[in-house]
């Protein structure tokens, strides 16, 4: 069943994907163009590296609310120390401190026992406190003007350095968390906690590491950006936190936890910004984002409505199968 | 599972203790004044005390509105920033024979709004963190798109009067909160609504298998606090004769930091609005204090951060020992 169920949610992500994409491209002049897709990928990359830790997070069963003010946070940082002590210390900084909100979310939520939505409202605030006490309120910018460049080059095709993160970021958690032990650990955690403490399962420490990882990858996006910007601002990530979670939930995790795939998110990520690249592309007004934005969250997110829907898929067989589950090559 | 009891007989400090922790709002907005007074020169003044209330006053409404929520066990309502702008907006772009009708329609988009929370809360069943974020985003996109993000300006005085006026010394905004404050409690106490809202926050499914219509409740919940919102808007903007959209910032985590800094668990059940009212004094002290010792804003949201998670550290260590 869990072998089956992330190849679903790939599988229906894909789609969602190709829709758009094809919408677009009839309606759109020069839509599968490098332009375009250089423009497309890279708004997709803070969807996507958000989306991915946030997955992960919400795998073990707990939500990360705070990794937009961590993605402003550690932006906020990379600018602030990169004119001063470099290039790599920066950026080493900016995910650090990421990685540090992580297990304060961690020893809040975990240790504590605090509800994750409101633990990680409270680092959100903290977050967003320092963001702005560090830049003292205003944009901060970074001075290697070299860098920055060359992370936006175009490597191959439409995609940078910049670009190639999203991919790494998505695929190392999307292998964390499907192939290593503690991945497996914390979608146990998050499918039956109980069940899995009594299997010898230390949910406490996974769901630490959970909190970690999406506050790791919060912190990469936020460098990344700031990288490829030149400049970290204290007051972004509120939309970059609406398109992660749309994406997250359009790709088919749930929120009690244990089921959800990170590649179904990144897809959706990627589906999310080509809508709204699109969009632009057709002039309409920017506002309309937020709305597009908002109710794909709400669609996305509304058990009603999945369990609606699961209830228009046909009825499972009643009595022996004549195929394992995952054999889908064989002729019917 | 057996509780057993951690202490076994209660001394004689414990009645003292009992009344301290079922009181520690109250205490602690007593303990800052009493600060403040010592410390900072121009605090004890009772021009600056108007002036806190005064200030607050915005946020203070803002509070009511979030306090029907967390009574409600819905925790939070994230789209009170988007409200706020819309009722602002409205309030000072509907043109009306009288300034009724401005209000009237701010007041009208708010409860929409709410509305909107409570059916994603109830009806989809949507988490209300999410649905509040979801509502408030597409709000907030309309906004601007009716606007274009430019600053809106009053066409004419009648808001502004009645918001900006004095009854006997007292701000109108005051009264207003206080008005509202009253009117809540009032509503919490006597009414089975408000009985209701009580029962469904302490817990929603035995609440329904009673019979109370916990759906219903919510949605309405949810309703007053787009109401709040939207009175917050419109004093704002009477306030201030204008508004941009980004007028209701910070309004959401201020007013949830003071209805929770008042007493009122975020678990929701136990409750009253004038705890909220406490929590609402205790915020503006501690601003007027920020404000009075020369901190930059910019550090005011850190303080502030760092007093939420305090706050829920401790509600959380608090519930646990009476497990």
């Amino acid at each position: 069943m869990l072998k089956r169920l992330p190849a679903l949610a790939e599988a229906r992500s894909l789609l969602l994907l190709g829709v758009v994409w094809l919408y677009f491209d009839l309606s759109v002049d020069g839509w599968f163009t490098d332009a375009t897709f250089q423009g497309l990928l890279g708004r997709a990359v803070p969807i996507a590296i958000l989306g991915a830790g946030f997955t992960v997070c919400l795998l073990s069963g707990r939500i990360d609310l705070s990794v937009g003010a961590n993605f402003a946070l550690s932006g906020v940082i990379f600018a602030s120390v990169q004119p001063h002590r470099g290039l790599a210390v920066a950026i080493i900084a900016a995910v650090l401190a990421g990685t540090v909100v992580g297990a304060i979310n961690g020893g809040l939520v975990a240790g504590l026992g605090v509800d994750s939505f409101i633990a990680s409202l409270g680092t959100l605030l903290l977050c967003r406190g320092i963001a702005f006490v560090v830049s003292k309120g205003e944009p901060v910018n970074a001075t290697d003007l070299n860098a920055s460049l060359k992370f936006n080059e175009s490597l191959l095709g439409p995609v940078s350095y910049r670009i190639l993160v999203l991919f790494v970021v998505v695929a190392v958690c999307h292998v964390f968390i499907s192939r290593t032990r503690v991945g497996r650990d914390i979608v146990a955690t998050g499918g039956d906690e109980v069940a899995a403490r009594a299997n010898g399962v230390p949910t406490r420490k996974r769901i630490t590491v959970a909190f970690m990882v999406s506050g790791t990858t919060a912190a990469i996006a936020g460098a990344t950006s700031a990288l490829g910007l030149l400049s970290g601002s204290p007051i972004v990530g509120d939309q970059e936190l609406l398109a992660a979670v749309a994406a997250v939930f359009l790709g088919g995790a749930a929120l009690t936890g244990g089921r959800g795939s990170v590649l179904a998110t990144g897809l959706a990520a990627v589906a999310l910004a080509s809508l709204t690249t699109g969009m632009e592309l057709k002039n309409i007004d920017v506002s309309w984002q937020s709305v597009v934005i908002g109710g794909a969250v709400l669609i996305a997110s509304a058990p009603a409505l999945r369990d609606a829907a699961s209830r228009l898929r046909p009825a499972r067989r009643v009595g022996p199968r004549p195929r394992t589950e995952g054999e889908a090559d064989v002729p019917a | 599972m057996a509780a057993v009891a951690e202490r076994v007989i209660p001394g004689r400090g414990a009645a003292v203790s009992t009344w301290a922790r079922a009181n520690i709002p109250l205490v602690l907005l007593v303990v800052l004044v009493v600060v403040g007074t010592l410390f900072i020169d121009e605090f004890p003044s009772s021009d600056n005390f108007v002036d806190i209330l005064q200030s607050q006053s915005f946020m203070g409404v803002a509070a009511v509105g979030m306090t029907f929520v967390v009574i409600a066990g819905r925790f939070v309502d994230l789209s009170m920033p988007a409200t706020i702008a819309v009722g602002a907006y409205l309030a000072l772009s509907v043109h009306g024979d009288l300034w009724g009708t401005a209000g009237a329609v701010a007041l009208l988009a708010g409860l929409t709004i709410g509305l909107f929370n409570g059916l994603g809360v109830a009806v989809l069943r949507i988490n209300p963190v999410i649905a509040t974020l979801g509502v408030g985003s597409i709000a907030s996109g309309l906004l601007l798109n009716k606007t274009g993000g430019a600053l809106s300006r009053s066409h004419s005085d009648g808001i502004a009067n009645l918001v900006s006026g004095r009854v006997a010394g007292v701000p109108n905004t005051v009264i207003i909160l206080l008005g509202l404050v009253a009117a809540g409690q009032l509503l919490l106490v006597y009414t089975r609504f408000g009985s209701y809202l009580r029962l469904t926050g302490a817990n929603d499914e035995a609440a329904a298998a009673a019979g109370v219509p916990t759906r219903l409740v919510t949605i309405v919940a949810f309703g007053f606090a787009g109401v709040a919102a939207a009175v917050t808007g419109i004093m704002i903007a009477g306030f201030a004769d204008q508004a941009d959209i980004a007028v209701g910032t910070g309004f959401e985590f201020d007013a949830l930091i003071a209805v929770v800094i008042g007493g009122t668990p975020l678990a929701g059940g136990r409750c009253s609005f004038a705890r909220t009212l406490v929590g609402v004094a205790i915020v503006g002290t501690m601003n007027n204090m920020m404000l009075l010792l020369g901190l930059p804003t910019s550090s005011q949201l850190l303080v502030k951060g760092l007093v939420f998670i305090a706050i829920v550290i401790t509600d959380r260590l608090f519930s646990r020992a009476e497990v």
